[in-house]
């Protein structure tokens, strides 16, 4: 192996990662690695806690998805109290689920990955920040503020906060749904419908642009993973999950998620602090599957509410299905937008979200909780075991974003090889190494949510550790 | 004319509550008096029914953890935004107060987490169409490790910080100030 291109820090991304290429002596990438520089350490941290701490403690893994790990960790606790909350309390947490998704997904399209898809990616850096697409298109930058805004404002109005509310606790929710409240959600959602519909003509039209891309985003054969509901729907709370293949086949199907440990196996590698799930039955690596908002279209085939079938249907038109290239992700994630708008109404619309009663009350029943929901990127899994006295013992996470390690790995080499030639750094070809990785829409906990750039400095590094190339963002 | 003062910082992350505090304190003393509720309510719906507590008497006043981009909205819709910040750049306790400049294009790519000042009032002007004035009150900080407490430095500052405030809201003639009930 002879040389070595280091992207430190990925920009545009949420988190701290940085990427490797390896060249060989012919200049020709060889292999390439996504390094998770952070470690966390929550599953260690919150031994000895009281488990019905445990929502709270875990919503502040992350400040972009806060709701999605209280979500998860609700629902272990439910299942170590062995209770069945109040269907009131399920849809509750279900509007609060889906309204965090809007507002995630909004992020990620508008605020991390449209500089990309608007500006080129090939232009100078200083052209490709979000403060320059507010100057060549400021319309859809205010849509972009608009609906993230619509989402959180969701949130906030069910949850008491936008950021680490408390609100969902273990057996339901801590207070219910009055009706002033309720209607000023659903006179928001018109408003945000539009702002998807009108990003979705234009994302459809901007496609053809990247063809290149779309053949070399992470674009390869995988399995795909996560929840369905009881129809096979698009499902984003509760359900079964579900395995399909490349070729749209189930492999598996109505799999209790609290038996994930069976069929997911997690593998360690010493260059990176974020683990590596994988498919027990194929091995580790050939396990490799995908999961979040591509995944998820792909695997339940239709959303199950009419404008996001419709959109869904539209914009994979003419494409073979599943769809492989992990470039479709940011279509995904707008049908996800509008898919959850259109199930916050349905469920705001009915009488019963009014009801009173919102929480199951029980103390620990059981050792041994899991709870799994979908958050924004993907599958998220909360595993607790408790003693005696329902203090924590042992904590297991399975964080979206660790499932898609595999593909990240495996897509950041597949566009290097296409892009990057070792005699020559041009920041296009690294900008589209980076721009794979935020297809993902990867969440690295947190720590960083670049609208711009950020310092960044690449270096070709020959055999002998003479600098060969080397370029600089200030 | 309007005004919005920002509260900028962690309350949880000892000096960095310093915004939050001085928000805190404002209302106290009854400047405010919209939640960041009647404030969307308003902006939703200029014509809406309000409530006794969301009558305008000039000044809002807003706490958050961090500047974000849904801030510049809001910021349009006023004559004058104040930020009231922690700073790690300046000796502890000590008090400046800058004019908020224009953004320079070569540093708009601030991340999220330093959505700045500057970028807040330019997405104003550039997308809402007005560009309030805007002043940066910043208190130097003697430490941001965890604590729900302000230093002695920062809790000797809060007094000076507050006098230039209200200062700078007079200056901008913003109508007289009042108590009002606060959510």
């Amino acid at each position: 192996m002879g040389q070595r291109i280091v992207l430190d820090p990925v920009t545009r991304v949420e988190g701290h990662a940085k990427i490797t290429l390896y060249l060989n002596d012919a200049g020709e990438v060889a292999d390439a690695r996504f390094h998770v520089t952070q470690i966390r350490g929550f599953e260690k941290l919150v031994e000895g806690r009281p488990f019905d701490e445990m929502p709270a403690l875990m919503a502040r893994i992350c400040g972009i998805c806060p709701v999605s790990h209280l979500v998860a960790s609700a629902k272990a606790c439910d299942a170590l109290m062995a209770v069945v909350i109040p269907e009131t309390a399920a849809n509750l947490r279900r509007v609060l689920n889906l309204a965090q998704l809007v507002q995630s997904h909004a992020l990620s399209f508008f605020h991390l990955s449209s500089p990309d898809l608007l500006l080129g990616m090939d232009g100078e850096p200083a052209q490709r920040s979000i403060f320059q697409l507010m100057e060549t298109h400021p319309g859809l930058a205010r849509d972009g503020i608009r609906l993230r805004q619509i989402g959180q404002q969701i949130i906030e109005w069910l949850a008491g906060k936008r950021i680490h509310p408390s609100w969902v606790v273990p057996g339901g929710v801590a207070t219910p749904l009055d009706a002033e409240r309720r209607d000023r959600m659903l006179a928001l959602l018109p408003e945000a419908i539009e702002i998807v519909n009108r990003t979705l003509t234009w994302y459809r039209e901007s496609l053809v642009r990247f063809e290149a891309e779309i053949r070399t985003f992470a674009s390869f054969p995988s399995l795909f993973l996560g929840l369905v509901g009881p129809d096979g729907a698009l499902e984003h709370y509760d359900g079964t999950l579900r395995i399909t293949d490349a070729e749209g086949r189930i492999v598996a199907d109505e799999l209790d998620p609290a038996s994930y440990a069976d069929f997911i196996g997690e593998a360690v590698e010493p260059w990176s602090y974020l683990k590596f799930p994988y498919y027990r039955p194929l091995g580790y690596p050939a396990g490799i599957y995908r999961v979040g908002p591509l995944a998820r279209l792909n695997l339940a085939g239709r959303c199950g509410t009419p404008r996001a079938d419709e959109a869904w249907t539209e914009l994979t038109a003419g494409e073979s299905r599943p769809l492989l290239s992990s470039f479709h992700y940011h279509g995904a994630r707008l049908v996800e937008v509008l898919h959850g708008l259109e199930r916050i109404e349905a469920i705001l619309r009915d009488p019963d979200i009014l009801d009173l009663r919102v929480r199951a009350r029980a103390g620990p029943n059981r050792l041994e909780g899991v709870g799994v929901a979908e958050a924004p990127r993907g599958t998220l899994m909360h595993h607790y075991r408790i003693d005696e006295n329902g203090l924590m013992t042992w904590v297991n996470l399975i964080i979206a974003t660790g499932h898609n390690n595999l593909a990240m790995n495996r897509g950041i080499l597949q566009v290097a090889r296409h892009f990057v030639r070792g005699d020559h750094i041009t920041e296009g070809a690294l900008n589209r190494v980076e721009a794979c990785i935020r297809a993902f829409d990867p969440c690295l906990s947190c720590s960083t949510h670049a609208v711009g750039q950020m310092p960044l400095r690449i270096e070709l590094v020959g055999p002998d550790g003479a600098v060969l190339d080397q370029i600089a963002r200030r | 004319m309007r005004a919005l003062v920002v509260g900028i910082g962690n309350p949880l992350r000892g000096d960095d509550g310093l915004g939050p505090h001085v928000i805190e304190r404002l209302r106290e003393e009854g400047i405010g008096c919209l939640s960041r509720e009647g404030v969307d309510r308003l902006r939703a719906d200029e014509t809406a029914c309000l409530h006794q507590e969301d009558v305008d008497v000039g000044v809002d006043l807003l706490a958050c953890h961090q500047l974000t981009l849904e801030l510049a909205e809001p910021a349009s819709r006023v004559g004058l935004v104040i930020f009231v910040d922690a700073s790690a750049d300046t000796t502890p306790g000590i008090v400046t107060c800058r004019r908020v400049p224009p953004l320079d294009a070569e540093s708009a790519g601030a991340t999220s987490h330093h959505c700045s000042p500057e970028l807040i009032l330019s997405c104003a002007e550039l997308l809402y169409g007005h560009r309030p004035a805007g002043w940066l009150v910043s208190v130097g900080a003697a430490s941001f490790e965890p604590g729900a407490t302000l230093s002695l430095a920062a809790r000797g500052a809060v007094a000076a910080v507050l006098k230039r405030c209200r200062g700078l809201l007079r200056a901008s003639e913003v109508p007289p100030l009042r108590s009002v009930y606060l959510s």
